[in-house]
C-alpha cells in the first residue's frame, strides 16, 4: 500500500531567550491509508509539535532544520501559508486536548459545524447544509442531533464536547486527522468511548489518524501501530502487538513498568529514574542513556541508530548491535499474551 | 490498624448557583478510615471527591453531618479550637496543581519551613533551614533545591516540595486530592514509590483521592467509589476490583484501560444508564463491602 503521509529526516528546532530548543530530531514515519498510528511520550518529547509541524501550526519562533514532509504524493515541505490553508480540513485536520478552548463559547454547535462545511464547500444549499450537520453530528455519536445543534458549548459535557469537535474536523471529509491527547481532559469512562469512536470513524471513513497520547495505556484500545517519542527522537516504532509483546527499547520498557495496571500484577511499580532531559543542552549520546539502568558505555558517546527487528519494528538502542549484551526483556512477552 | 482516625457521618454540602438553584456536591457520604490506611476515593470529575476531601480539612463547613477526627468533632467550634493545634498540624492536604498551590515568590527551603513558622514550632533538627534540608531528603531531593523558586522545578519535583511541606509537621492524616493527575506516567510512578514509602516509614493515614483507577488498586487497601455526590460503594481494594457490585462501579471499572492491545480490543465497555441513585443508603452486602442500595418508595 502506498503511503499517505511520509515525514523523512525531520527536525525542528525554536529560538528560545535561553537557546535553541531541539523539539524534533532527525524524525522518520510513515502513515499508509485508513491506519491509527498513535505517538506517545512523556509531555516536551515534541509529540505536539511533530503534529503542528506537519500541518504547519508552529509559531514563528519554529524552524523547519531539515527534512521533507510529502503528504498524498506531494511535498509539503515548502508550501506557503496560503496553500497550506486549502489542504487544511480537506486533506488533514486537527482535534486538540481541551474540547473547551477549540470550540467558540458563543456560537451554538451546529452552527460551528455549519461554518466548517462552508469553507470547503462554499456554493453548499441551506438545506444540503442543514443535512450535513446532521450527519457529521450523528456520525460523531450524538444522538438527537436535530435539537442539539442549537444548543451551545456550556450546555455539552467534555465528552460530548470532544464529539462536537470531532465533527468539525470531519467536515471536510480529511483523509488524515491528528488527535492531540483527545482524552486527556476526559474522565476514564468518556476516555474509553472516544477512543471507540476514534476506531470507529476509522473504519467507516478510511481516515487515517494519528493518536498522541502520554499514556501507552490508553493508545492500545485504538492503534495499529504504535512509535515512542523521547527527547524528541522516534525511539521504537512498529505494530501493536510487537511494541506491547515484543518490546525493545529501555524507556519503553520504563514506560510500561510505570503502567500500575500491569504492576497490580507484579506486585511492584517501577519508576523511570531521573526526568526528560531539556531540549536545549542535550547530552552527548543517546538521550536516554542517564535514565537508562542497561545503558553501555557506547550510550555516553555516539546515538545509537534505527535497528531493524522486524520489516515493520524499528528501535534505536545500542542493545540491538550484535557485540551488545544479551539482555532479558522485563516485560512484554508470553506474561501478556 | 483497627482504631478509626477519620469517621465521616452523613456529611452533605451544597453550593450556591443562583439565589434559589443549588447543586448538591455531596449528598448524604459517610465512612471511616482506621489507623495507617490508605483509602482511595474515586469517581468521575464532579462527583464531589474533591467537596470531600474540603470539607475533611475544615476547608469548606459542610451543610450538615458530622465529622470526627480522633474523637474530636472537627465541626464543633468550641472543639475546634480546644484542639487548634492538634488539628491544623496532624491533618495535612497536597493539591492537584502544585504550580498553584506553592506560593511562587517563596524559595523552596523557606516553603517547606513555613507551617513551622505558622504554628510557632521549634523544628527538630535545630535550625529551619537544617530542617528544610532533611525534609527535602526524605523526598528524595538534594540540599542543592533549597534556594531555587517553584517556577525554576519541573512538575514532578514541585509535587516532592509540596509533600515534604506537607509531612514536615508529621502528620497522621494525609489529604491527597488527584497529587498525581497532573504529572508524566514514569514521574506519576515516582511519586506513587515516594507515597507508598513515606507511608510505611512514618504510619499515617492517607486519603488519596484520584480517577486513575489502576493506580489506586496498586496503591489504596480500601476504595469508595463516588458518583453524583454520593458514595455508591465502600470495600477492600481486593474485593472491589474483582467484584463490584453497583451499577456505577461496573461501568468504572469496565473503562479501566488495559495496556495489552489484543485484550483491549475484546475488552466491552460497560455504560452507566443512571440506575441505583434514587433515595436509599449503603448496605454491608459481605463483610466490609459496603454498596448503596435503592429503598423502595413506601
Amino acid at each position: 500500500m502506498s503511503e499517505l503521509l511520509k515525514v523523512e529526516n525531520l527536525s525542528v528546532s525554536f529560538d528560545t531567550p535561553q537557546g535553541t530548543v531541539h523539539a524534533v530530531r532527525d524524525v522518520s514515519f510513515s502513515l499508509r491509508p485508513g491506519e491509527v498510528l498513535a505517538i506517545v511520550g512523556e509531555s516536551g518529547c515534541g509529540k505536539s509539535v511533530l503534529c503542528k509541524s506537519v500541518m504547519k501550526l508552529l509559531p514563528g519562533t519554529a524552524r523547519v532544520e531539515s527534512g521533507r514532509i510529502i503528504a498524498d504524493g506531494r511535498d509539503i515541505t515548502h508550501l506557503t501559508e496560503r496553500e497550506m490553508c486549502r489542504l487544511r480540513g480537506k486533506l488533514f485536520s486537527m482535534v486538540f486536548q481541551d474540547p473547551m478552548t477549540s470550540l467558540n463559547p458563543t456560537l451554538p454547535i451546529g452552527r460551528q459545524i455549519e461554518e466548517a462545511i462552508q469553507i470547503h464547500e462554499p456554493r453548499i444549499g441551506r438545506k444540503a447544509l442543514h443535512d450535513r450537520v446532521i450527519e457529521l453530528m450523528e456520525l460523531v455519536g450524538i444522538e438527537q442531533a436535530e435539537e442539539r445543534c442549537k444548543l451551545y458549548p456550556y450546555n455539552f459535557s467534555g465528552g460530548m464536547r470532544q464529539r462536537s469537535v470531532m465533527a468539525i474536523a470531519l467536515a471536510g471529509n480529511p483523509k488524515m486527522l491528528f488527535a492531540d491527547e483527545p482524552t486527556t481532559a476526559l474522565d476514564v469512562t468518556i476516555q474509553a468511548q472516544i477512543l471507540d469512536l476514534l476506531r470507529e470513524i476509522q473504519q467507516k471513513l478510511g481516515t487515517a489518524t494519528i493518536l498522541v497520547s502520554h499514556d501507552l495505556g490508553v493508545v492500545a484500545r485504538a492503534a495499529d501501530r504504535v512509535a515512542v517519542m523521547y527527547a524528541g527522537k522516534i525511539v521504537e516504532i512498529g505494530t501493536a502487538e510487537e511494541i506491547y509483546y515484543d518490546p525493545r527499547h529501555p524507556y519503553t520498557w520504563g514506560l510500561m513498568q510505570a503502567l500500575p495496571a500491569l504492576a497490580a500484577e507484579r506486585g511492584e511499580l517501577k519508576a523511570i529514574p531521573g526526568m526528560p532531559p531539556t531540549l536545549i543542552d542535550l547530552p552527548k549520546g543517546d538521550a536516554f542513556a542517564c535514565r537508562n539502568a542497561w545503558a553501555l558505555a557506547i550510550d555516553y558517546e555516539e546515538e545509537p541508530p534505527m535497528f531493524r527487528i522486524s520489516d515493520t519494528h524499528y528501535a534505536a538502542t545500542w542493545l540491538l548491535d550484535e557485540r551488545a549484551p544479551k539482555i532479558p526483556v522485563p516485560v512484554g512477552g508470553k506474561a501478556y499474551g | 490498624m483497627d482504631e478509626v482516625l477519620l469517621d465521616v457521618q452523613a456529611l452533605s454540602h451544597r453550593f450556591r448557583l443562583t439565589r434559589h438553584v443549588y447543586i448538591q456536591a455531596i449528598d448524604q457520604v459517610s465512612f471511616t478510615i482506621r489507623k495507617g490506611e490508605i483509602f482511595g476515593l474515586v469517581g468521575e470529575s464532579g462527583s464531589g471527591k474533591s467537596t470531600v476531601a474540603r470539607c475533611v480539612m475544615n476547608i469548606y463547613r459542610p451543610q450538615s453531618g458530622k465529622i470526627f477526627y480522633k474523637g474530636i468533632d472537627v465541626l464543633d467550634r468550641n472543639a475546634f479550637s480546644e484542639n487548634k493545634k492538634m488539628l491544623q498540624t496532624g491533618r495535612q492536604m497536597i493539591f492537584q496543581d502544585s504550580a498553584s498551590s506553592l506560593n511562587q515568590r517563596m524559595k523552596v527551603a523557606d516553603l517547606i519551613t513555613e507551617p513551622f513558622v505558622i504554628h510557632r514550632l521549634k523544628p527538630k533538627s535545630g535550625s529551619l533551614r537544617a530542617e528544610a534540608e532533611a525534609q527535602l531528603l526524605r523526598v528524595g531531593m538534594d540540599a542543592g533545591y533549597l534556594d531555587r523558586y517553584p517556577s525554576e522545578l519541573s512538575g514532578g519535583q514541585r509535587q516532592r516540595v509540596a509533600i515534604a511541606r506537607a509531612l514536615s509537621m508529621e502528620p497522621e492524616l494525609l489529604v491527597a486530592d488527584e497529587p498525581i493527575a497532573s504529572l508524566d506516567v514514569s514521574i506519576q510512578a515516582q511519586i506513587i514509590n515516594l507515597f507508598q514509602q513515606l507511608q510505611r516509614e512514618n504510619g499515617f493515614s492517607f486519603l488519596f483521592i484520584a480517577h486513575d483507577l489502576s493506580m489506586v488498586r496498586y496503591l489504596c487497601d480500601r476504595v469508595g467509589v463516588m458518583v453524583q455526590g454520593k458514595l455508591v460503594e465502600v470495600a477492600p481494594t481486593a474485593e472491589l476490583f474483582p467484584a463490584p457490585m453497583h451499577p456505577y462501579t461496573r461501568a468504572l471499572l469496565s473503562a479501566i484501560p488495559i495496556p495489552d492491545p489484543r485484550r483491549e480490543r475484546a475488552r466491552k465497555l460497560c455504560v452507566f444508564d443512571g440506575s441505583g441513585l434514587g433515595p436509599g443508603a449503603l448496605r454491608e452486602l459481605a463483610p466490609g463491602h459496603f454498596v448503596y442500595r435503592e429503598e423502595a418508595a413506601p
